[in-house]
């Protein structure tokens, strides 16, 4: 029997403006940067409300432009994550954010201040969470926890902040006896012991075991609770669509898709998808009214999928569906694992990073 | 172009907080002074470091007992030398295969997001430095006193040559870190200056075979002036022209005679608080 597994999910609802890439996002807005936003004065004119303000970013390596005109804002209490490929320039922008890069133009801020070379007023209310761990491998846990402590202004307590990352059994453990993911959660909390106002995390979890990234999640989600502001990349999308308040998928250095994940997921349109039957060829496969096909191998098996898009994704789905079931019927053919969904983060995240549909078989 | 979306915090409440006051300059920098101490004890460094210098001391014991000058002789001038060697080895060697280490590891890197400023990073390695450079130097008093009967004339003439080698030698090694990928490539870097500093100091090759012009030149580097200013003011002569003919000098004379050294010594450490500035805190940013 075809087991039918109908995931509708986010975006199964009529699209707006769908005319061409990146206009499958509509609400990715092609405005002109002059009507950008821009740090906005709060209520008493003088605070930023913005924790982080960039601005047509570049930044270049010679000949090389790593970040071409990038451009977003993180505000307190707001988690951003910026997603992209390897060499996409997440972590250039980051470093330049951090204050390691003056930028090749435009402007970066941090509660209003340029960071370039961490200047005072910035020094006690940034902190991050690097990718991978800077620590001295022959002190302990208590005494790496003591010494940021001694170097921070405000510190949060150290048992509190080991409760906090789970390492209070490994106090003593001298940190090159640690795993990679108790490093990892020792690299969370040095970022917290400084009770930062932005922090940047940058692949935080990786290396974690699922509940070590699970415990991650719910620390952070509380520290934007708080009114921290977090900017995050990620490999992880699934740790993207959990956390972000909003996200940035970048490409070659640009942002091509921004917003919150629900609008960065409209318009990307809905999967038919199911396992090629063995005695059907792929051009033998139906052409469904308003869907494009795409025929793949995962895990070995062919895979194929119709991707619907554009005005009244839903209803063209149904009807995509409706053919394709009829033509099964017609032939007597098992459509097996046949899965219809709307698009995923991964979705949007391969065709931007030009990879292609996402597969279905993998959800 | 993709414009920036509207921000959408989820926390509109939170209130703003009070500024903190800052970690002084001189805390962190004690506090991280303390970290190195314990780090230089647990890697192990503190053997390696301190038996390296013991080359230095090697031609000392060889050069005989024979007199340059009434009461100075050969052995113990060698090894009033030592006192300036042992902070160019450490300064050097140490701090650059440490620094690189450090970068590479994202060390360096986490401090500085965390609010750790420069001068309390190297101010705590160069203290750090500091105190193996004066063990040491203590101990080749100890060699002097007890081989050749012999205390230092002006000790703090001769404790500020050794913090301002130690301080020049020490950035020196930061500085160039500049200059390597990573840990390896900063131990065979950091040779080359050093055996060029080393081959210019005066203590393996004197610089009075030398013509007037390069004695001159290898004058305004750190080292022969570093060497001059320590054997003077361990014996009360004046070494800065050379051994022969070099007088016994009262204390406001000896002082009066190592100003130029000083200055150059002085001018050195300048150049190279500037230069540490462009060293890379990221191993992305090195070479």
């Amino acid at each position: 029997m075809t087991s039918v597994i109908v995931a509708w999910q986010r975006n199964s609802r009529p699209t707006g403006d769908n005319s061409a890439y990146p206009a499958r996002t509509p609400k990715a807005k092609l405005v002109d940067m002059s009507t950008a936003q821009q740090t906005s004065p709060s209520a008493t004119g003088s605070v930023p409300t913005l924790a982080i303000s960039v601005r047509d970013l570049r930044q270049s390596y010679g000949t090389f432009e790593a970040v071409r005109g990038i451009s977003f804002d993180v505000a307190p209490g707001e988690l951003f994550a910026l997603l992209g490929t390897n060499g996409a320039g997440k972590t250039t922008t980051i470093e330049t954010l951090e204050g390691f890069r003056r930028p090749s133009a435009g402007t970066v801020r941090v509660f209003g201040v340029d960071p370039y070379g961490q200047p005072p007023e910035l020094r006690e209310r940034v902190d991050a969470v690097l990718q991978h761990s800077g620590l001295f491998e022959e002190l302990t846990v208590a005494e790496t926890i003591d010494l940021s402590r001694d170097l921070a202004a405000d510190p949060r307590d150290r048992a509190d902040v080991l409760e906090l990352v789970s390492l209070t059994d490994k106090a003593d453990v001298a940190i090159r006896q640690l795993s990679g993911g108790q490093k990892r959660r020792l690299d969370l909390a040095l970022a917290l012991v400084s009770r930062p106002e932005v922090l940047f995390l940058d692949e935080p979890t990786t290396g974690m075991d699922p509940e070590a990234r699970h415990a991650t999640w719910k620390i952070v989600s509380d520290l934007v609770s708080e009114g921290v502001a977090v900017l995050l990349t990620t490999h992880y999308l699934e740790e993207a669509e959990r956390l972000a308040d909003r996200l940035a998928i970048m490409h070659h250095g640009e942002i091509r898709v921004e917003g919150r994940l629900d609008d960065v997921l409209t318009g990307w349109g809905d999967r038919i998808g199911f396992r090629l039957p063995e005695r059907v060829r792929a051009e033998d496969l139906p052409d469904l009214p308003g869907a494009d096909r795409d025929v793949d191998v995962h895990n070995g098996e062919p895979w194929v999928t119709y991707t619907v898009t554009g005005e009244d994704t839903a209803g063209r789905a149904h009807r995509a569906l409706a053919t394709l079931l009829a033509w099964a019927g017609e032939r007597a053919v098992l459509l097996e694992r046949l899965q219809v969904r709307g698009a995923s983060l991964e979705d949007v995240f391969l065709d931007v990073a030009g990879g292609g549909v996402a597969d279905l078989a993998r959800d | 172009m993709v414009a920036p979306t509207t921000p959408s915090p989820r926390s509109q409440t939170a209130a703003p907080r009070p500024p903190r006051r800052p970690v002084g300059l001189v805390r962190q920098m004690l506090r991280l002074t303390r970290t190195e101490f314990v780090l230089f004890y647990r890697y192990r460094m503190a053997l390696y470091v301190a038996v390296l210098p013991v080359v230095f001391l090697l031609p000392s014991f060889n050069a005989g007992d024979e007199e340059l000058l009434p009461g100075v002789s050969a052995g113990a001038f060698s090894l009033a030398s030592t006192f300036a060697m042992i902070a160019m080895t450490v300064g050097v060697i140490h701090v650059s295969n440490v620094y690189a280490a450090r970068r590479e590891q994202l060390v360096l890197k986490r401090f500085r997001v965390s609010g750790v400023r420069p001068a309390a990073l190297f101010g705590a390695t160069t203290l750090s430095v500091f105190g193996v450079v004066f063990a040491q130097s203590l101990i080749v008093v100890a060699l002097l006193a007890l081989q050749y009967d012999v205390l230092p004339a002006d000790p703090v003439l001769l404790l500020i040559s050794i913090v301002l080698s130690t301080v020049i030698m020490s950035l020196f090694g930061a500085v160039i870190t500049r200059f390597a990928r990573n840990a390896e490539s900063a131990q065979m870097i950091s040779m080359i200056p050093f055996m060029l500093l080393l081959a210019v100091s005066g203590f393996f090759v004197p610089l009075d075979a030398m013509p007037d012009g390069l004695q001159h030149a290898l004058g305004l580097l750190p080292m022969v002036p570093a060497v001059d200013i320590a054997r003077s003011a361990y014996f009360g002569h004046d070494f800065f022209g050379g051994v022969e003919g070099a007088g016994e000098l009262g204390f406001v004379d000896l002082w009066i005679a190592a100003g130029p050294s000083l200055l150059v010594l002085v001018a050195w450490t300048a150049i190279m608080a500037y230069l540490v500035r462009f060293m890379p805190w990221d191993p992305r940013q090195g070479k």
